[in-house]
């Protein structure tokens, strides 16, 4: 049945109110709008530490080089112990208890937690890996070097293994660039930790030094290592700009949107499509978790917007996990293939927008896709609805359901499913509905999946009128057989979360009273599917937590 | 780039340990073959500064390995393991004070110091400890082996190992800086 009750497919189609620039090409050579790089900082602390492997090098394989280092080494420490008193070595004592396993193992306990209370996953990994490789290259540079402590001068504070390099200050240093780096906001708080970490690392050098349990040359070399090793991982895999540092709930899929990546975002606009962006906000962000959407205003006679949504590896692995997480689950139930690439999930989210556009959809129009940094951020750009609002929170009359039924037929004629429907997809204007995200859409979908469209349409229609009314107006559009299939296809994972939210909300036990009302009633749909596939994967995931479990343990001890 | 650097920088210190073909595991040598003295004996000298003796490795025999060095301020310690007595079949310590209780005095085999020995376990192998004491220190071989034999093992690797006096390490030192350092602090 195909014959539709008079309803009119949105009208969401008219020509932009702003005025469009010539695109300009980037040339060769010429940087993206965002390009992907380390802080000049970074490459500074890099290269000395390339300084200090080749220096340690040649200690290692010429005996005179050490004895010359030992002679000068020896001078700044007598000059030090002129200056000791019983006074002053008990306080270099307490200061140096800073640089010690407990110390470190306690700093280390409370990162931890706060790490995993705000959910910092990638900044604890890039922590414990940063830590791993500092504490190894120093244990590992120390056997190679073989450097007994300082000679000639009597060593006040405890002591353990060769001394070069400094193995307590390369790992108090890394300590401290991690905890700036996964702690504290960037920016000026940032820059604040950065001059107290400073003072922090050289009070332990003096105190050191003036205890003669490390030289100079030893202090020196650990700081550059464990100052180095950190804030390059840090800048490389955790950038502040693409992994902010904050202390406010929400969503951490979601990109700041401000400064660099800001200006970078309008002048990509301006020059791959020609739009003359005003301002970027974040937009709904609450219900939007694999991407960061944002409202463009745009340059126009009166106030413009155009919507798009910020895509990048962040969301890309939330994908991935995503998929995973449901084969493991439910098995095979659909397509639950990754993108590898940024691009692709890109070019496949505005492909599906532009095959619902044409199919005559009342879809937002696609404008295009805009590269912020190549491979790694882009922007989908598509038509805003200004003034729209989420069906959950508009007026629902017969038209409107209507529309909603006939956007699932449409679907249906044209081969595609949408996958996502939920209320947050479905905006009301000026008595119109619209359906967004296209993200999860699929072309030549499996009839079962087709099914869940239009249950999960009619379960969203129904929160905010009744069952008997959508019913009702559904046998206009389907036949029963079609309905009654759509509910038995249709529950727990097969509808969206904030359905099944509002639903529970709502004390409604919608699903079970559109089961009942067709004259036919289908066995439900099993959505367990079981494959080799599923099995490897659940015993490889239970391997994997095993080991992390295994290797976890041990990282909770002292980094020293 | 920037990665190829931090990879570089994370793999060449322990890269370059192979490649220089020196004595990476910190085995105190008796006999150091260069110039300059050994770091691990200097080390745990300065662990226990009022030792006047230091063990050291002559050679290892067949059969044994050398697993590490572990030395900090009041005491140093060497590990062998064996492929028929088991891994940590012989720690060398060396502190400042050892308990000598319930030890037997034996002739000692080292020039300048006393011996005793402790015998603990004579089944499954054998357990026990030889004492060596001397002038503001002392050393002691722990077994702990688990093979069939007891006294062949206990004398290949004892004969392994020897001492070097504190005046010839500070020899060492000083000769090898030209006289400007010293081992032990100049009053």
């Amino acid at each position: 049945m195909t014959s539709t009750p008079g309803v009119r497919a949105g009208d969401t189609r008219s020509a932009p109110p702003f005025a469009r620039a010539l695109p300009h090409r980037r040339p060769s050579g010429e940087p993206p709008p965002l390009p992907r790089k380390l802080n000049k900082s970074g490459k500074y602390w890099l290269t000395l530490a390339l300084v200090v492997v080749s220096f340690g090098a040649i200690v290692a394989t010429t005996s005179r080089t050490g004895v010359v280092m030992d002679v000068v080494d020896h001078q700044v420490l007598v000059w030090l112990s002129e200056l000791r008193m019983s006074l002053i070595t008990d306080l270099m004592l307490v200061v140096g208890w800073l640089a010690s396993s407990t110390a470190l193992v306690i700093a280390w306990w409370i990162s931890l937690v706060i790490m995993i209370v705000w959910r910092r996953w990638r900044h604890l990994i890039v922590w414990v890996i940063a830590m791993l490789i500092v504490s190894n290259l120093a244990l590992a540079g120390a056997q190679v070097i073989q450097r007994p402590r300082p000679l000639d001068i009597e060593i006040l504070g405890p002591w353990h293994g060769f001394a070069m390099p400094s193995a307590p200050m390369a790992v108090l240093a890394a300590t401290i660039v991690n905890v700036l780096y996964a702690l504290v906001p960037g920016g000026r708080p940032r820059q604040i930790g950065k001059v107290v970490g400073a003072v922090v690392l050289a009070a332990v050098a003096v105190s050191r030094l003036y205890l003669a349990q490390d030289t100079p040359t030893d202090v020196v070399f650990g700081v550059i290592l464990g100052v180095a090793i950190p804030l390059a991982l840090f800048r490389l895999f955790a950038p502040n700009d693409v992994f902010p540092v904050t202390y406010h709930r929400g969503r951490k899929a979601h990109l700041d949107v401000t400064g660099e990546r800001g200006a970078a975002i309008k002048r990509a606009l301006r020059e791959q499509i020609g739009l003359l962006a005003v301002d970027v906000q974040p937009f709904g962000l609450e219900g939007s978790g694999g991407s960061t959407p944002l409202r463009v205003s745009v340059e126009a006679d009166s106030e413009c917007y155009v919507f798009s949504k910020l895509y990048a590896a962040t969301h890309l692995r939330s994908d991935r996990w995503y998929k995973l997480g449901r084969t493991m689950l439910y098995g095979r139930l659909e397509d639950e293939s990754a993108f590898n690439t940024v691009r692709r999930l890109v070019q496949y989210e505005d492909y599906l927008l532009r095959l619902l556009y044409g199919a005559g959809l009342p879809v937002p129009e696609p404008y295009g896709i805009v590269e912020i940094t190549p491979e790694r951020e882009y922007l989908l750009v598509t038509q805003f609805f200004d003034g729209a609002r989420e069906i959950g929170d508009s007026e629902v009359d017969d038209d409107i359901i209507d529309q909603g039924l006939l956007i699932v037929r449409k679907l249906w004629d044209a081969g595609l499913a949408h996958r996502d429907i939920k209320p947050a997809n479905l905006l009301v204007r000026n008595g119109q509905l619209i359906l967004i995200d296209s993200a999860f859409a699929e072309v030549r979908p499996s009839p079962w999946r087709q099914a869940v469209d239009l249950a999960n349409m009619m379960l969203v229609l129904a929160l905010r009128t009744d069952v008997q009314r959508v019913y009702g107006r559904a046998k206009l559009v389907f036949t029963e057989d079609e309905i009654a299939e759509a509910f038995a296809a249709t529950r727990g994972i097969t509808m969206p979360t904030q359905l099944r939210r509002m639903m529970r909300q709502q004390g409604r036990r919608l699903h079970e009273e559109f089961r009942q009302l067709p004259p036919t009633k289908p066995k439900p749909i099993r959505i367990q599917r079981w494959s080799w596939r599923r099995v490897g994967l659940l015993i490889g995931a239970a391997t994997l937590a095993g080991l992390t479990i295994a290797i976890a343990i041990p990282l909770l001890g002292s980094p020293l | 780039m920037s990665l190829l650097i931090v990879l570089v920088v994370a793999c060449a210190w322990p890269l370059s340990a192979c490649s220089l073909q020196q004595n990476v595991e910190g085995i105190p040598e008796c006999t150091h073959t260069s110039p300059a003295p050994s770091g691990a004996l200097v080390l745990m000298a300065q662990a226990v500064p009022s030792a006047q003796m230091i063990p050291c490795v002559r050679s290892i025999p067949v059969g044994w390995t050398f697993n590490h060095l572990n030395a900090r301020n009041g005491w140093a310690e060497f590990v062998f393991d064996s492929d028929r007595e088991g891994y940590s079949a012989l720690i060398v310590s060396l502190r400042p004070s050892c308990s000598i209780d319930e030890a037997s005095q034996i002739a000692s085999d080292q020039p300048g110091t006393e011996r005793y020995e402790r015998i603990n376990r004579v089944t499954n192998g054998f357990g026990g400890e030889r004492i060596y004491t001397f002038d503001g220190g002392c050393v002691v071989y722990t077994f702990d082996l688990h093979g069939e034999s007891r006294a062949e093992p206990v004398t290949e690797i004892s004969n392994a190992l020897g001492f070097v006096t504190r005046p010839d390490l500070a020899d060492q030192v000083s000769e090898h800086s030209d006289g400007r350092l010293s081992l032990d602090p100049t009053e």
